[in-house]
């Protein structure tokens, strides 16, 4: 309660500060911010991009939460939710004559399996090489998006059409996400949905996910109890890359259709945002993913029209953690408590 | 081959734009290793490098000199500091977190001011290349040292001073202890607040003069999210480095050299995609990281925040 309290508390207190900005910009906060949630959802075209990016960003939100919960800081969401998109778009581009839901399937399972080799790799060289996997996540962002720049550039570029960067050929329209009735919004946001559900279940009610939260919560007591700790690091790692790899799939699959070296965009990091604004709790990264891609697709929205510029919602979303990071600081808490003592105490 | 040789290791050029290469990532990497030491990861690295370089434009373009740059780029890196610390040093927060929300933070800032106070400037007042008399006549190697500009001269210095700090100074006496074993400073009567501070402080100016080289005299300018990864690589540098000052600057000007070498590649070899030769560097990284493991140690009490009883 108290948490949620500090949470609603943080984004007020950023959206202030945030007017400050707009403000410097010579635009009336209050008309800015009331343009925002027009500008997100004030359409049904645009209403389909935030839901979009809402998938998006509550699957890579969803695997730094499981990170998070096994003490794993997963800032390689870049580089994964890349390779995914890379596995899904060659399962897309290259497979033929397959029933077309069990193409797409076959696009996820791809998406999932490539992100979750490159988070995996992260997960080994840390259980077994004691090596930091931010650094090396972030090592393998560059290679990831080199590697596919590599790609984009050569065998899977589209000779077809006369766009002046690289971008591979666009996947068949039979396989894109379908629209949910009368909306543009697409199925991606239902599948992420059922994803998150699916994860808090797995956290909560098995053994591989206790044994997972147990080896982050104290390494220690967890393998005094016969967990392996190892292993149980490299499961997260998987599973994390796993998911930011299928947010890649619903991504390619939902809106952008071909694989750039610009396709991540990102997202990585705003999944870091996303999972600690929600504690690593996956219903919570529901809403949390909802509140970001809103707040992010408004401000490009506002942008279009106004002054104020779209990077207005990172400085608000760089606010929201910090405020988060004072409001539910331990010392700070004990520090208010002693001082309300002394008071009560002078007062006696 | 002769010809890849030739415009490579054996050319003054080469060098030059290596070490222009490792400039603003060798900077940042001597300021993480104050932070490091005294205990504290900053993973806001990169954001305190950009806004190093967008300070140091405008502070450039205002006051119509490069000095000013400089100046402003030095405040920056404290304020940023200050506010990751606030939230680290006497809050005892997520170190890792609070980086990543200087990082989203500067990146948006950065990029609103950038429409509003350089809106159409595409040129500022820049340093040029100093050559010191003499040592720059020594042929090859004076050459490539010492025929530099400001921030070549004052990294150099830096690796000489964060040395000697480390190792000859009370300063660096606590920053090490309050590193290794916080409880411990504490006991002996040091400020683990202060302490820490002074080291996020001292990463915070050097990260943030490390960025403004690009803008005052790499490019001439200003642009959206223009360090590109290279205080993430310095973090990386700091480890491979093991945390030892000029080891740390080696391991930077390595970074430098393969990034030259695969533009030389690059115009020796056309025909190889220039791709591939790009992901090199961060594979380098990720093997000798492997091979460094267990040979350096990380301060003991890194990343871990910490709390008086």
């Amino acid at each position: 309660m108290i948490a949620i309290f500090i949470i609603v508390a943080a984004i007020l207190t950023a959206l202030l500060l945030g007017s400050v900005f707009i403000a410097i910009s010579g635009e009336n906060p209050i008309k800015i911010y009331i343009q925002l949630v027009k500008g997100a959802y004030g359409s049904n075209v645009l209403r389909g991009i935030t839901i979009s990016k809402m998938a998006t960003l509550l699957l890579v939100g969803l695997g730094v939460g499981i990170a998070f919960k096994c003490n794993l800081v997963n800032i390689g969401g870049d580089g994964q939710l890349l390779m995914g998109a890379l596995g899904s778009a060659l399962a897309a581009l290259y497979l033929d004559n397959i029933p077309t839901m069990l193409h797409i399937l076959l696009c996820f399972l791809m998406g999932f399996l490539f992100g979750a080799v490159w988070g995996m790799i992260a997960g080994l060289l840390k259980a077994y090489k004691g090596m930091s996997e931010m650094i090396t996540t972030i090592m393998l962002n560059y290679i990831a998006t080199w590697f596919v720049s590599f790609l984009v550039n050569g065998v899977l570029k589209d000779t077809e059409s006369n766009y002046p960067y690289p971008w591979t050929p666009e996947v068949p329209d039979r396989l894109k996400l379908a629209s949910l009735f009368g909306t543009r919004v697409n199925i991606g946001i239902l599948i992420a949905l059922a994803i998150a559900v699916a994860i808090f279940w797995y956290l909560r009610y098995t053994a591989s996910g206790y044994e997972l939260r147990a080896s982050g919560k104290n390494a220690e007591a967890a393998s005094f109890v016969g967990i392996n700790v190892n292993r149980s690091v490299v499961k997260a790692m998987a599973l994390s890359g796993g998911l930011a790899g299928m947010a890649g799939t619903v991504e390619l699959l939902g809106s952008q259709f071909r694989v750039s070296d610009t396709f991540a965009n990102g997202y990585g990091f705003d999944g870091v945002a996303v999972a600690f604004l929600a504690n690593s709790n996956p219903i919570g990264t529901i809403f949390s993913s909802f509140f970001f891609s809103s707040l992010q697709c408004g401000a490009e929205n506002v942008a279009r029209i106004t002054n104020v510029s779209s990077s207005v919602s990172g400085i608000i979303q760089g606010l929201i953690i910090l405020l988060i990071l004072i409001g539910t600081s331990k010392k700070l808490n004990r520090v208010m408590k002693g001082v309300l003592e002394r008071r009560k105490k002078q007062h006696e | 081959m002769s010809e890849l040789l030739a415009q490579s290791i054996l050319s003054v050029a080469f060098w030059h734009s290596a070490i222009r290469l490792s400039v603003t990532t060798g900077t940042a990497a001597l300021g993480e290793v104050y932070a490091e030491k005294s205990g504290t990861v900053n993973i806001g690295l990169e954001g305190m490098v950009l806004t190093g370089a967008f300070f140091g434009a405008v502070g450039s373009y205002y006051t119509n000199s490069p000095w000013g740059g400089l100046l402003l780029a030095a405040v920056s890196g404290i304020v940023m500091a200050l506010i990751h610390s606030l939230v680290t040093v006497f809050l005892s927060a997520n170190q890792v977190v609070a980086g990543t929300a200087i990082n989203i933070l500067a990146a948006g800032i950065t990029t609103f001011l950038n429409g509003i106070l350089l809106k159409h400037v595409s040129n500022i007042p820049t340093f040029s290349n100093f050559a010191i008399p003499g040592l720059s006549r020594i042929p090859f190697v004076g050459e490539i040292f010492f025929d530099q500009n400001i921030f070549v001269y004052l990294l150099y210095v830096m690796i000489f001073v964060t040395w000697f700090l480390m190792k000859k100074t009370r300063l660096g006496l606590y920053l090490r202890t309050v590193g290794e074993n916080p409880k411990a400073a504490d006991s002996q009567g040091i400020s683990v607040i202060r302490t820490k501070l002074t080291g996020m402080m001292i990463c915070g100016v050097l990260a943030a003069i490390g960025g403004s080289f690009m803008p005052l005299f790499q490019l001439g300018l200003f642009s959206q999210n223009m360090s590109g990864g290279r205080g993430f690589i310095a973090l990386a540098v700091v480890i491979v480095g093991g945390w030892k000052p000029s080891l740390s600057v080696l391991t930077a000007l390595l970074f430098g050299m393969v990034e030259a070498f695969t533009y030389t590649f690059q115009t020796c070899y056309p025909e190889v995609p220039y791709q591939m030769v790009m992901m090199l560097p961060y594979i380098i990284t990720i093997v000798v990281y492997v091979f460094m493991t267990g040979k350096a140690k990380a301060p003991a009490a890194l990343a871990i925040p910490y709390e008086k009883e």
